[in-house]
């Protein structure tokens, strides 16, 4: 399901230049076929499954004639642990997604306006992504270890005695998902930003705006609706995170994902599994469905 | 498309031309496959031994259900064979198939939980014991009581199994219930135990989510003190890593991993030569040597390298301790996966 929840991110970040150049029909189902192909295979299928399975007393293959219900849905409802667990993961994800718009935009910013080659400065970035991703979130659990780099030159520097705990708790799980998502956050931030007008930045300093005004008047308005579905893959990708959550995470900060993830492969119940996914694949969409519809472009700004 | 096509061809004309060929499909844990095991079987037999790895009992389970195709060999432990023979998914075991059945330890041979309808559905493998495991430099008096892990003075540097099943064990045994009866009465006691595990949620450094992640964790000094299976103890020791196993004197939980053979699978008689193959003394006690975990052959467990039989060796009144992994009803084991959520969620 985590898998799942990630893929939903990518509708809602669709383009909106409307519809592309009149060609022929045929060619465009040909680019368009396999993209769809893989989509219903792999994404609407299998939530189709979920759905069924979700509304079902008992598994297909322990009882061939199971009676339909809403217990499941019912007690993902009522039971405290499963909302809990889905605010605590969405605290990680605001903060996750809040610190890494933080750190992505001006280094967007910086490719897209600034950079002699931003292009290339932007490869350069993506090639730690040729590792395993299992591979550089462990590392971190060595660069935040007790023992680890962060507190050699703490302790160093004389700044502490006794090491500070950054892994496996609050914190090692937010550095896990800001690394790992990043990325997702500094490419559309790329595209969005490289689309504004030169003109525009030139007509505002020589009406006599200084540079943060124009950046406050002009560029960010412009990339409102970029920055949106930079927020909203990034967000929508913390959600379905296991990795940082099981390799960074601690004894108490349990998340959503583990807990969907537990809920089957613990021998546990599918049933409740299944309606647990559908609950946070409707809450994540209509999240996502808001958050676009408030980076919508505003005309007459 | 036509790439698909193609590739939809060849898949399955791989998947006939497999099941012609000579080989043999296992789902095992990680551990039951080294290479000097395949390596030597494939020269003996000419049989081509492909592995598969699960992470859990209840992973393999769900996994069986998700489809099984062309799988012959399954490693489940002792407590989940009823559940897996009732559901039509076993083969009986014909032991006169396996000669060196004989020589496995007696009380290990035939015992309830691989007797279903007087049919033997599995041939036990190894077995592992889920106690206590502590750093010796660090902590000086030895712990010998679950309530180690219970210990302020431990505060943050306190480990305990991600697993529902294996730490509701730990706590019932801490709190002296009888495991092999949890089912009678399931909620009041998930209740009690459930208690007892809040107490340990502001003392816990991390929940680890593998046994290697165990063993990483007290090898760097990050938790001194954690419940723990024998046989990762055993190895790190074996390296001179200052690290101790204890039985705690409440009793604790032991399991045995066992060879079971799949009613579907396509290559039954190469399972059993399989079998036979890994229960021989000289492959037996190889794989003690590499895993750290007792093999049921007698022969073998009594002819260990010298270093090694000191620390795999248990004292009478220790093995007195143990307790075979009950058979639970799979509504006990679902509320005791609900429970832990709970208890880790707060």
């Amino acid at each position: 399901m985590p898998d799942g929840m990630m893929d939903s991110s990518k509708t809602p970040a669709s383009d909106r230049r409307g519809p592309g150049p009149a060609g022929s029909g045929g060619m465009v189902w040909l680019v368009v076929f396999p993209a769809a192909f893989l989509l219903v295979v792999f994404f609407l299928i299998p939530m189709f499954v979920a759905l069924r399975y979700s509304v079902l007393s008992t598994m297909p293959f322990f009882d061939p004639d199971p009676s339909y219900t809403f217990a499941n849905y019912i007690r993902v409802l009522t039971e405290p642990i499963y909302l809990r667990s889905f605010m605590r993961t969405a605290g990680y994800a605001v903060t996750a997604s809040i610190i890494s718009l933080v750190i992505s935009y001006p280094v967007a910013y910086y490719l897209a306006r600034r950079a002699r080659r931003g292009a290339l400065i932007l490869l350069v970035m993506l090639i730690p992504f040729w590792t395993s991703i299992i591979l550089r979130v462990f590392s971190w659990k060595i660069i935040l270890g007790s023992s680890g780099i962060i507190n050699f030159l703490l302790k160093t520097a004389g700044l502490i005695d006794l090491p500070v705990q950054l892994l496996y708790n609050r914190t090692g799980i937010i550095f896990g998902l800001v690394y790992t998502y990043t990325p997702f956050m500094i490419l559309p931030l790329y595209a969005t930003l490289g689309k504004v007008p030169r003109e525009l930045l030139e007509a505002s300093e020589d009406l006599g705006r200084n540079k943060i005004q124009t950046l406050w008047r002009v560029t960010l308005p412009l990339t409102r609706s970029g920055t949106m579905s930079a927020v909203i893959l990034v967000l929508l990708a913390c959600f379905g995170d296991v990795l940082s959550a099981q390799m960074l995470g601690g004894a108490n900060t349990l998340m959503i994902s583990s807990v969907i993830f537990e809920t089957f492969m613990g021998g546990a119940n599918w049933n409740v599994g299944s309606a647990l996914s559908v609950i946070v694949f409707g809450t994540l969409l209509l999240l996502a469905a808001v958050l676009t519809w408030l980076g919508r472009e505003v005309e007459h700004a | 498309m036509p790439a698909i096509v193609i590739g939809m061809a060849f898949f399955s004309a791989g998947m006939v031309f497999a099941s012609e060929t000579r080989e043999l499909n296992i789902w095992t844990w990680g551990i039951y496959c080294p290479d000097f095991a395949t390596t030597s079987f494939e020269a003996k037999y000419g049989i081509k031994v492909n592995c598969t790895f699960y992470h859990g009992n209840e992973e393999l389970w769900a996994k069986l259900h998700a489809g099984h195709e062309g799988v012959d060999i399954i490693q489940p432990s002792n407590h989940m064979i009823h559940r897996f023979a009732k559901a039509g998914l076993l083969e009986p075991i014909d032991t006169h198939k396996i000669p060196n059945y004989a020589g496995l330890s007696e009380g290990f041979k035939k015992a309830d939980y691989n007797i279903v309808n007087n049919r033997q559905y599995s041939v036990p493998y190894t077995f592992g014991i889920m106690g206590l495991a502590y750093r010796t430099d660090i902590i000086k008096e030895p712990p010998t009581s679950w309530g180690a892990l219970w210990d302020e003075r431990y505060k943050g540097h306190v480990g305990f199994s991600r697993n529902p099943v294996d730490a509701g064990f730990a706590t019932a045994k801490y709190l002296g219930m009888d495991i092999a009866k949890l089912d009678t009465d399931i909620d009041a006691k998930l209740k009690t135990i459930k208690a007892k595990m809040r107490l340990l949620n502001p003392l816990l450094l991390k929940r680890f989510e593998s046994l290697e992640e165990m063993k990483n964790l007290l090898a760097t000094g990050d938790i001194w003190i954690t419940s723990a299976d024998d046989g990762m103890i055993h190895k790190m020791q074996l390296d001179g890593q200052p690290v101790e196993f204890v039985v705690p004197s409440e009793g604790c939980a032991a399991w045995i991993d066992q060879f079971a053979i799949l009613a579907d699978a396509p290559h039954k008689e190469a399972a059993y030569l399989w079998i036979n193959h890994l229960l021989s003394p000289e492959m037996a006690s190889r794989m003690i040597q590499k895993i750290g975990y007792m093999v049921v052959n007698k022969d073998a467990s009594e002819a260990l390298p010298a270093d090694l039989a000191e620390i795999m060796t248990y004292t009478d009144a220790e093995t007195r301790r143990l307790v075979p992994y009950p058979t639970l009803d799979p509504k006990t084991s679902e509320k005791m996966v609900k429970a832990y959520q709970d208890v880790r969620g707060e």
